[in-house]
């Protein structure tokens, strides 16, 4: 048996996998990985299934302690990995031993990282899916993020032999777009500003959806009639005239015009995108 | 990308985004609640999500060709309403909370607020915008009061409130901008049994107004909202 003890939980540390579908009918959102493209890696590099559990570490990396040798990877932002003190590569199978402990720095070149354990993951499911959703208190460790003192078990896989990838760094300065439903609603100058604009991610983002900070545009009407569903990805205009964007864990069902979205590949690059740093946004009116 | 479809004799149109998103509209139903709820129970391949408004339902579909999935669509019978349930809901006005809000909007005394919502038919309107939390039509426009500008930042879990032309129930806590008049003791979001929500889109709800005493009795001895309408 592998397992682990939380010695520092991180900022948002949470076991996640690719979410819980097919229940977004009763508002239960798909939740599941922010950037399934770095857990998928870390996933495949161990020979797992791209639908196992992950850790995912947001910003502020965990610290942990193993009890018993293992073979994990790491993907995702830097956060600086070191095992025992001695740095670690990301993206590379990594044998760790009884007594090791896994630690790491504020996120650089991205900011939500992946740690995949060679083993299942000893938890129960709700609805399909270990993920974790706080707010109605499922997946994770008791509905919950990682706390410290929490201990987490595996059932090891035997070993295998290294592997790694290289990953050039990530560019998520820019991120592609489509028109969403609401689109015309913008007005000319808007949908023009909309592409100029600089936006910062806010320190009021979660995995919920992620406010930003830039000039406000305008839209012939902020308040739908009537709510209209929505999906991690869309992309609404409240009064303030400036953008929110729903991810992961957000709503189903809102009333600011849907002006656009991004596809799942332009969401795994904007969940890296930290917060306090800034980007823009691309059309492609494909 | 714009199609029209029939399904079971409504005409609808199809909107496509991407490959990922299809939203679904109709200029002859003022309703489209009973066609989303027949496309969720299909369990079409591909089909991730269904997300179903009044006025709209949002599909989600896997990056596999959905081609197929129209085809599928437009095979789906829509079940009558005449299959819908009623439902009897116990719930506690005798709370501070937002009356004053609700009172000075509407003009009227609680004691008629409170009559008027009983008398009114009640259905299930919407899911969402978090798991448990239950748009419900039917009220009166003399009982329509907006939602807050500055939403509350904590709502109790049972709250029910007034937004707009909706009462909501909130099963879980959140932020919110209801105006709050009421409480249910009983518990309408199960998890994790399936559905996680028992009470269906278009059901009927009868409102039955109980003393906070009879509140805090159900409380201490949950039950389900079957049991309760046993």
């Amino acid at each position: 048996m592998t397992s682990i003890t939380v010695i520092k939980p991180g900022l948002l540390t949470s076991i996640q996998d690719i979410g819980r579908r097919g229940y977004g009918y009763y508002a239960i959102p798909i939740s599941g990985v922010m950037d399934s493209v770095s857990a998928r890696r870390a996933l495949l590099l161990c020979r797992l299934q791209e639908s196992d559990p992950v850790i995912e570490c947001t910003m502020i990396p965990p610290t942990i302690k193993f009890h018993g040798d293992a073979q994990i990877v790491l993907s995702g932002a830097d956060f600086n990995w070191t095992i025992n003190s001695e740095p670690v590569e990301r993206n590379k199978i990594i044998t760790v031993k009884n007594e090791d402990i896994l630690s790491g720095q504020k996120a650089t070149n991205g900011t939500r990282g992946y740690i995949a354990v060679r083993g299942s993951l000893i938890t129960e499911k709700t609805y399909g899916s270990v993920s974790t959703y706080r707010n109605a208190c499922i997946g994770g460790i008791n509905g919950d993020y990682l706390k410290k003192g929490d201990n987490l078990q595996w059932k090891p896989l035997p070993f295998i032999d290294s592997s790694k990838i290289h990953v050039p760094s990530a560019d998520h300065s820019t991120i592609e777009i489509q028109p969403g439903p609401e689109f015309d609603y913008l007005s000319d100058l808007a949908k023009f500003q909309l592409l100029e604009n600089t936006y910062t991610i806010h320190n009021d983002s979660n995995r919920m959806g992620a406010r930003l900070i830039g000039e406000p545009i305008d839209a012939s009407t902020y308040q739908l009639s009537k709510s209209k569903p929505v999906l991690p990805g869309f992309i609404q205009l409240p009064p303030s005239g400036i953008p929110i964007v729903l991810l992961n864990d957000g709503q189903t069902t809102g009333g600011y015009p849907r002006i656009a979205y991004m596809n799942r590949a332009n969401l795994d690059r904007f969940n890296q995108i930290a917060i306090g740093e800034s980007f823009k946004f691309m059309m492609n009116s494909q | 990308m714009l199609k029209s479809l029939r399904i079971d004799g409504l005409d609808v149109t199809l909107r496509r985004f991407g490959k990922e998103f299809i939203l679904i509209n109709s200029n002859n139903a003022d309703n489209l609640n009973a066609l989303g709820s027949a496309i969720y129970k299909s369990k079409i391949d591909h089909l991730e999500e269904v997300i179903v408004t009044p006025s709209e339902i949002c599909l989600k579909t896997s990056n596999v060709t959905s081609d197929d999935i129209i085809e599928k669509l437009e095979e789906i019978k829509i079940q009558q309403s005449d299959n819908s349930s009623i439902w009897k809901l116990p719930v506690c006005f005798d709370i501070d909370a937002d009356w004053s809000i609700v009172e000075d909007f509407t003009g009227l005394p609680k004691k008629s607020i409170i009559n008027q919502i009983i008398e009114s038919k009640i259905t299930v309107g919407m899911f969402g915008f978090i798991p448990g939390f239950i748009y419900f039509d039917g009220l009166p426009e003399s009982l329509h009061v907006p939602r807050k500008k500055v939403p509350s930042k904590y709502v109790e879990p049972h709250s029910i409130g007034i937004g707009g032309r909706y009462l909501g129930l909130y099963s879980l806590p959140s932020p919110g901008g209801w105006n709050i008049i009421g409480r249910t003791p009983i518990s309408l979001l199960q998890i994790p049994e399936i559905p996680p929500v028992k009470i269906q889109l278009n059901d009927t709800i009868q409102i039955q107004s109980i003393s906070a005493k009879k509140y805090q009795n159900i409380l201490d001895n949950p039950i389900s909202l079957e049991s309760y309408n046993d």
